[in-house]
């Protein structure tokens, strides 16, 4: 039964704890602050501030996409569905695409005009993590 | 005109038939959105109350109902294509191109497109049929009046940027025209052109203000108006051959012969840690005619209870009848029923209404509505029920689902 408990303690802890990685490819060089990168989420800046494009990735992964969503970009994911598809249908923006885990450390590590989110406990030494939460 | 003002499916077919074939270049994305909602009036009037669409008490899918389906291509270094099919149920889901343009991103905050798009004359009538973008079932109608002539052809230029950390405004200009049919509360729906169409509006917002500012001015020119409605309603009254013995300037009534038609509008809107308070005034008319101006207004309140959000919205729509010196004839009782004439034009669109909406995104691409309104009619020869009694007060009940995908 101890055990038990501990275990349930210790993924509850993970839960609590697990923190949230904004990644970018090793060679960008930009200057990164969260006002600027929170634009690039929300389609509002299209370039980082070396000159590159800028194309965001959104996660499918559910849990860590509800976090970046609300605690990063300050909106429930429905709230930034709902401003996505205003944007769409209006000829003002497309939305990110939605990729995997396993892609979104593909594509970033791929490419400097890539940027995106992960769990942070997933990063590798092919990307580039500038802001955890 | 770029393109007609609209496509039956027919000619529809070929098109999206060939958009799944192997492309040359781009690919093409496909997205869309669609709202069922059915509804009933707890009265059965005549014709619907101002703009409403439901009129009697049978429950009803088609007169809100609309499935929209949109192909963009991303052709690379800013160039984009876009069609965006819609049916409606109240048009027996025929289907139109409301949107179909080639967009252009200049720089990082400037974009231009060209084709048939529509323009915010009021605050959200470029995204008036995406049900899932709103957190409400309906739009109140004293605001939203459903004028076609929100989508036209012509150019778009959007800019956006930013005045320091907090605060972005958005500046959208256009000029284009239209041709179609303006829908009317007191006359039977008339066609009519607009041509010179120059609309500007201007959005300032941070994280839970926004602010907003815009008008439009065009030339409509309508033969139907002038010449069957307005003449008609003369000749109807027998008031046609004393104005022609007195060498009356009819021109002086009539929305046609270079008369200046405007439309303004201006609000806020507050979403303050779910908090929700919204205010929105409109204006609009062509000047020196018996078509006078409208003013339009709702005020709304309400809360967002996680995924569930309640709003009460009290709105208006009052005509003005104040320009009657364009009458300009000295017989007082040719005044007085000239008079009458204005009052035919006008009152059918003194309209009130109180609503309550109900609003449940249950899933992350769908939303479930309901909406509660009590409405009010000032002319109450115009709500005539079915049995020929007066109705100045109704209720509407409506239900709905929306879904993006």
């Amino acid at each position: 039964m101890k055990t038990l408990i501990c275990a349930l303690m210790l993924l509850l802890s993970f839960e609590l704890f697990a923190k949230t990685a904004i990644i970018v490819h090793p060679n960008n060089d930009s200057n990164f602050n969260k006002i600027e990168v929170s634009r690039i989420f929300i389609g509002k800046a299209k370039f980082f501030s070396n000159g590159q494009k800028a194309v965001p990735l959104y996660l499918t992964d559910k849990p860590v996409k509800d976090k970046f969503n609300g605690q990063f970009l300050g909106r429930s994911t429905i709230q930034i569905k709902t401003y996505w598809s205003k944007l769409l249908f209006t000829g003002r923006g497309v939305p990110p695409n939605e990729v995997t885990n396993e892609e979104m450390l593909e594509k970033v590590a791929s490419s400097e005009e890539f940027i995106g989110y992960i769990d942070a406990s997933l990063v590798n030494d092919q990307v580039k993590v500038i802001y955890t939460f | 005109m770029l393109l007609q003002s609209k496509y039956k499916s027919a000619l529809l077919c070929p098109v999206l038939l060939a958009s799944t074939a192997p492309s040359l270049a781009a690919d093409i994305h496909w997205s869309g959105f669609a709202s069922i909602r059915g509804g009933l009036m707890t009265d059965d009037l005549v014709r619907p109350a101002f703009h409403n669409l439901y009129q009697d008490k049978e429950f009803t899918l088609k007169k809100e109902s609309l499935f929209a389906l949109q192909a963009t291509t991303d052709l690379g270094e800013g160039l984009t294509t876009a069609l965006q099919l819609v049916a409606r149920g109240h048009e027996d889901f025929d289907v139109e191109a409301r949107w179909a343009y080639i967009g252009y991103q200049i720089n990082e905050n400037t974009q231009v497109i060209a084709g048939r798009f529509a323009i915010p004359i009021f605050k959200f009538s470029d995204t008036v049929d995406i049900g899932f973008a709103r957190n409400r079932g309906r739009l109140p109608t004293s605001v939203y009046v459903p004028f076609d002539f929100s989508v036209i052809e012509g150019l778009r230029l959007d800019y956006s940027n930013y005045i320091n950390e907090s605060w972005n405004y958005q500046v959208i200009a256009t000029y284009g025209s239209w041709d179609g049919i303006i829908p009317s509360t007191a006359l039977t729906p008339f066609s009519a052109e607009a041509s010179n169409i120059t609309h500007l509006s201007v959005e300032l917002s941070n994280e839970w203000l926004t602010l907003f500012a815009g008008g439009m001015t065009t030339n409509f020119v309508s033969e139907e108006f002038d010449h069957v409605l307005v003449d008609g309603t003369l000749e109807q009254l027998g008031l046609k051959d004393e104005l022609d013995a007195i060498d009356y300037d009819y021109s002086q009534m009539y929305i046609s012969e270079g008369r200046e038609s405007e439309y303004l509008m201006a609000g806020y809107y507050i979403d303050y840690n779910g908090y929700i308070n919204q205010f929105e005034w409109t204006r609009y008319g062509t000047h020196k005619s018996v078509d006078q101006f409208n003013d339009g207004w709702q005020f709304t309140i309400g809360k967002r209870f996680d995924k569930l959000t309640v709003l009460l919205t009290q709105e208006q729509n009052k005509q003005n009848n104040s320009s009657t010196n364009f009458h300009d004839v000295e017989d007082k009782s040719l005044a007085a029923r000239l008079k009458v004439v204005d009052d035919l034009f006008s009152l059918g669109n003194e309209y009130e209404s109180l609503s309550l909406n109900f609003h449940y995104n249950f899933h992350e691409q769908a939303n479930l509505t309901m909406t509660i309104a009590d409405l009010e009619f000032v002319n109450k020869e115009y709500n005539k029920d079915e049995n020929g009694d007066y109705a100045n007060e109704t209720k509407i009940i409506s239900l709905g689902i929306d879904i993006v995908f």
